[in-house]
């Protein structure tokens, strides 16, 4: 290869080992059939799908999306047709695909969430779990993720049901990130997902209404990645808990921002709705960057803009932390 | 390809299309793979009443692009937006690369693509959405659209043109000066119909597209730009056992099927599908499948 040598950008995340830090975000990617014929989908960290629920749904009644100043807000409401079409058209694909299989599981209860982890652990071929506990929709039910205990409460049912490893899915609304972050910890997650989409909304000023059909919905996009990336920063900074960054990225500087925040790994959403190649362009940006400044692994990178770091295991040292994996 | 899989001596006018051959048709839809292409303006053009006409080459998506089918472009310079703009295609030569757009201004994306100029770049991703089949059982088709609406139309007019089947138009518009696509209709031997808002003399719709319907040798109608025109049309499809197509309209985030921001209220039968993708399975649905009213 010109240019010299290939880095190595193989991570650990908690159990799972992935190739690369980057994969799609759930629910912006369907399970990757449509973007197969684009790029290899094999080179990314892993693929996942859009969220499956315990049954069938139609989704919300249009309007489902907006554009705003670099964002977008959603409320498209977990469209889907269940378990066992998951298991038999989109695993089976995602399998295919070559790399680290995790599926992001939803529901209305812990026993949604603990029934779905049940079926899924009895699944070849699923190398995790991700629980979408951070949906902001609140018409169904408030997102567990707005609570400890709530949080708590299902990442242990799933705990329960599964040997899976288990990525929750936490919600940036909240006054206390890491007292949340730290409840999934303890109750048994093997690493986090930062951040699902902030509640947001728009009013359309003619018909003098709201524009989504839910009335509010999601933000997501290049606007949420400072305030996503604080959430990352205070996390890492506080727990040693494997963190998966999710907000805003679509470029590989966003990427390492958030892995200099002390992210393991990133997670593209909305910028595959504009670019279908951000995410193999996100690599190929973090490889060039690494071989820029003559970093051998992408690992020696992760949490290297948090005070007080000692060594390059990716482990902050900052005092006021729990060490949760020794 | 037939559309429907029906014969016209089979056909019972009035009769609706049997379910086996609505899916028959909608299996001929299936769309090839997309490409994002870095395209070049050859032109950018008003064209009157607040529309433009962009050509520009692409050269894969010129090649593969299908009637009823449609291109999500970009500016370079797209500032704070985040989604690419949908826009069916016009027109789309293989031979030449291009591919041609009819837009309106209407807000941000599209006065950034009005800006461009030739030579200039544009981001093509494309063809998306399912084409729409034409007969081939020696019946012609009836085009019915209102405003930038005709853009379908004159794709499926030079695909028509190429394969020898009969195209009649009904051209829409609020008044004389803002009929669009018509001499472009005329050049690809569409029998092109037009009718104004403002002419108090001109007969309903409804009332041309049954007159058409009844006489047997349409195998059905493509409709776009109107709901009343629609409805119309639909009306008449039912009337006389006509086949009918609606280009649907929704915000659109990605145009191949990941984001289900697209979604449109479909009549399902008190089904329980209530919504289809107006991307991926559409942008134009079976008139008896779109919701209208
Ligand atoms: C259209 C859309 C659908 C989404 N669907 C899901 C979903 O099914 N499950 C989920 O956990 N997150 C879902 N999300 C949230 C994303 O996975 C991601 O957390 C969020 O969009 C922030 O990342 P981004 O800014 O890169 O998009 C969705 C986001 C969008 C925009
Ligand atoms: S625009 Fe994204 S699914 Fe249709």
């Amino acid at each position: 290869m010109e240019g010299g040598f290939q880095p190595d950008l193989s991570v650990r995340i908690g159990p799972l080992e992935l190739k690369a830090p980057v994969m799609p975000a759930s629910g912006c990617f369907n399970a990757g059939r449509e973007v197969a014929h684009a790029f290899d989908l094999g080179q990314m960290g892993a693929i996942i799908n859009k969220t499956v629920m315990p049954g069938y749904r139609p989704g919300n009644p249009p309007q489902r999306i907006l554009e705003r100043a670099s964002a977008m807000i959603n409320s498209v409401g977990l469209p889907g047709k269940g378990p066992e079409d998951f298991l038999n058209n989109q695993l089976p694909f995602m399998r295919s695909v070559g790399t680290r299989v995790i599926v992001s599981i939803g529901g209305l209860s812990e026993a949604d969430f603990a029934q779905l982890a049940a079926l899924m652990d009895e699944q070849p071929g699923i190398d995790g779990l991700e629980l979408d506990l951070s949906r902001p929709n609140h018409v169904e039910r408030e997102p567990f993720a707005l609570s400890a205990k709530l949080t708590a409460g299902v990442v242990r049912a799933v705990r329960r049901a599964t040997r899976l490893p288990v990525i929750a899915k936490l919600a940036p609304n909240v006054s206390d990130i890491v007292s949340i972050a730290a409840a999934a910890m303890e109750a048994g997650a093997d690493a986090l997902c930062v951040a699902n989409t902030y509640p947001a909304m728009g009013i359309d000023i003619e018909a003098r209404r709201p524009i989504l059909g839910m009335a509010t919905g999601g933000l997501s996009g290049p606007a949420v990645k400072p305030m996503t990336l604080r959430l990352v920063w205070q996390i890492a900074g506080a727990l040693d808990a494997p963190v998966i960054a999710c907000g805003g990225v679509s470029t590989a500087e966003d990427a390492l921002e958030y892995l200099l925040a002390g992210a393991k790994a990133v997670q593209v959403g909305t910028a595959n709705f504009s670019n279908p190649w951000t995410i193999p362009q996100v690599i190929d940006g973090i490889r060039e960057y690494l071989r820029r400044h003559d970093i051998a692994r992408v690992e020696s990178i992760i949490g290297a803009a948090q005070p007080f770091r000692t060594d390059g295991s990716g482990a902050p040292a900052q005092a006021g932390g729990t060490a949760w994996r020794a | 390809m037939a559309l429907a899989g029906q014969s016209a001596q089979t056909r019972q006018p009035g009769k609706p299309a049997q379910p086996g051959e609505a899916r028959q048709a909608e299996e001929a839809r299936k769309p090839a793979p997309w490409h994002m292409v870095t395209g070049t303006v050859r032109s950018n053009r008003p064209a009157g009443s607040g529309y433009y006409r962009l050509i520009v080459h692409a050269k894969p998506v010129a090649a593969a692009c299908r009637p009823g089918q449609f291109v999500m472009l970009r500016a370079p310079e797209w500032g704070a937006l985040v989604f690419s703009r949908p826009f069916d295609v016009y027109r789309s030569d293989p031979e030449s690369g291009t591919v041609e757009i009819l837009f309106k201004l209407k807000g941000e994306g599209t006065r950034r693509l009005a800006a461009l100029v030739e030579g200039e770049q544009v981001r093509v991703l494309g063809p998306l959405g399912r084409p729409v089949p034409l007969p081939d059982d020696g019946r012609g088709v009836i085009l019915v659209a209102r405003g930038a609406g005709v853009s379908p139309m004159v794709r499926i007019a030079q695909e028509c043109a190429a394969r020898g089947v009969a195209a009649r138009a009904l051209v829409s518009a609020a008044r004389p000066d803002r009929l669009m696509g018509v001499d472009d209709l005329r050049a690809l031997g569409v029998d092109v119909h037009v009718t104004t808002d403002d002419d108090g003399a001109a007969p309903a719709p409804a009332a041309v597209l049954g007159r058409w319907a009844k006489e047997g040798r349409w195998h059905g109608m493509f409709v776009c730009g109107s709901r009343r025109l629609a409805r119309a049309a639909r009306w008449a499809c039912r009337e006389y056992g006509l086949s009918g197509y609606v280009f649907v309209e929704a915000t659109m985030a990605c145009g191949f099927g990941i984001c289900h921001g697209c979604a449109v209220p479909i009549n399902d039968g008190g089904g329980s599908r209530p919504y289809a993708l107006a991307c991926v399975d559409g942008p134009a649905l079976p008139i008896e499948t779109a919701t209208i009213e």
